[in-house]
């Protein structure tokens, strides 16, 4: 096996999964009123998608191509590689000339690259934050027990999340925790313990991951969608859990408030969604469910799809793309 | 900080004989500068020594050390490790608050 021919393959990946990535983009926006028509879950389920699914397209097609090369014979094909010689092969025999090419070898190096420092920080952050989270933890009271505890964490700075994968805890900073009521301080947890039934922290992770393989500033912009809705679907759980939709609004904007009262601290760049989320949240958006199972048949039919026909169609895909790396 | 946060000022030979652990002259002194230098710790001159008092109390102490910390965390893993409620940097114009505020008490009318 040439390990240049592995560059070939690259290129092919970047493409799919670049161009599967533009094609979510398009889709989303051509559709976007509808899903948002849907409810969260929905949207939930297709920034999700749009994340996922480009990168497994890639890794597909590219697979499909590379096996294909190296027997040819399997699907009625011959080795055509010296027969003609206008442009490099995307064959695992015979490509190496790809290592050659100083453009191909640069993208697919640097890429490569960049996906693995950026999986270090990802795991690098990971770990910083379990070390910081039991920091927090140490300086905080526990004033919930069970499955899920709750801490009441010594700050001025209004802030409310759940952490910790295998065993999520949930922090309250104690100006926002003393300032709530009862009612506000339910709705707040049910919103946390939203995130937890729906597992959205190691989901978080695992697209977080699969961003590093998208269209970057694409990629960027489906995991935001994906955090908004998420957001959105927790609200909803809560209000449904509490039976008052208008509490956990106003706890939202309560929180939104609370930075000016005490000072104008702020932590992360805004995102603006809260509006979106106060107002969804007291319009009693669907929750969209039967969308997101809807495209989840649809992208495990798709890859199917895509797995079957790369592999039948092998041969005069990789002629129409060793053409069309030929132009360049 | 335990030993300091009784109360008293103390200078660093101090510390030391109230420390469990047998430590240098020098450990305990730069330990003590370098807390001084974060802000922990006050100091004042007394003879060619210097004495030590808490900077900030225990309450104050953690108060500070999760706030730093949480905003740690959430700048740097808006991505994965944790779900906030909100965005605690989320902005909203006074205009736009009020307009949020009023819906909520218009719903509440129409219950």
């Amino acid at each position: 096996m040439a390990l240049g021919s592995i560059i070939g393959f690259g290129l092919v990946f970047v493409l799919v999964a670049w161009s599967g990535s533009a094609l979510a983009r398009l889709a989303m926006a051509l559709f976007s009123e509808h899903l948002k028509g849907q409810g969260a879950a929905g949207e939930k389920r297709a920034a999700a998608l749009a994340l996922v699914l480009p990168p497994l397209l890639g890794i597909v097609v590219a697979v499909s191509l590379a096996v294909y090369s190296a027997f040819p014979g399997w699907l009625g094909g011959v080795d055509h590689c010296d027969t003609h010689g206008h442009h490099l092969h995307l064959c695992l025999v015979h490509g190496g000339e790809w290592a050659s090419r100083s453009w191909a070898l640069a993208l697919v190096a640097g890429l490569s690259a960049l996906a693995l420092v950026r999986s270090a920080q990802l795991i690098e952050a990971a770990l910083r934050g379990r070390r910081r989270l039991r920091t927090i933890e140490r300086s905080s009271m526990r004033i919930e027990n069970g499955e899920c505890p709750v801490f009441r964490a010594p700050s001025n700075r209004p802030f409310c999340f759940v952490a910790g994968i295998r065993s999520p805890r949930i922090f309250v900073a104690s100006s926002l925790w003393d300032k709530s009521s009862e009612e506000e301080r339910a709705a707040m947890l049910g919103h946390e313990y939203g995130h937890i039934e729906n597992g959205d922290i190691w989901r978080s992770t695992v697209l977080s991951f699969f961003a590093l393989f998208g269209a970057p500033i694409l990629a960027l912009h489906f995991k935001r969608l994906w955090s908004d809705a998420t957001e959105r679907l927790c609200d909803r759980m809560s209000a449904d859990q509490t039976g008052d939709s208008t509490v956990i609004a106003s706890a939202l904007v309560n929180m939104v408030r609370a930075p000016r009262l005490i000072g104008g601290l702020s932590f992360i760049p805004t995102p603006g969604a809260v509006e979106s989320r106060v107002v969804a949240v007291l319009t009693q958006e669907r929750t969209g469910h039967s969308l997101a199972r809807k495209l989840l048949h649809v992208s495990v039919a798709l890859v199917a799809a895509v797995t079957v026909t790369s592999t039948v169609l092998a041969d005069p895909l990789h002629h129409a793309l060793e053409s069309l790396f030929g132009l360049i | 900080m335990s030993i300091l946060w009784k109360g008293e000022a103390l200078a660093v030979r101090q510390v030391m004989a109230k420390l469990k652990k047998k430590l240098a002259y020098t450990t305990v002194m730069t330990t003590l500068d370098r807390l001084h230098k974060k802000g922990l710790l006050t100091r004042e001159r007394d003879g060619i020594a210097f004495v030590y008092r808490e900077g900030l109390s225990r309450d104050e102490f953690h108060r500070k050390l999760v706030e730093d910390t949480v905003g740690g965390l959430l700048e740097e893993s808006a991505s994965s490790v944790l779900a906030a409620f909100v965005d605690t940097a989320a902005e909203l114009d006074e205009d736009n608050l009020k307009k949020l505020e009023a819906l909520i008490a218009e719903r509440r009318r129409r219950k």
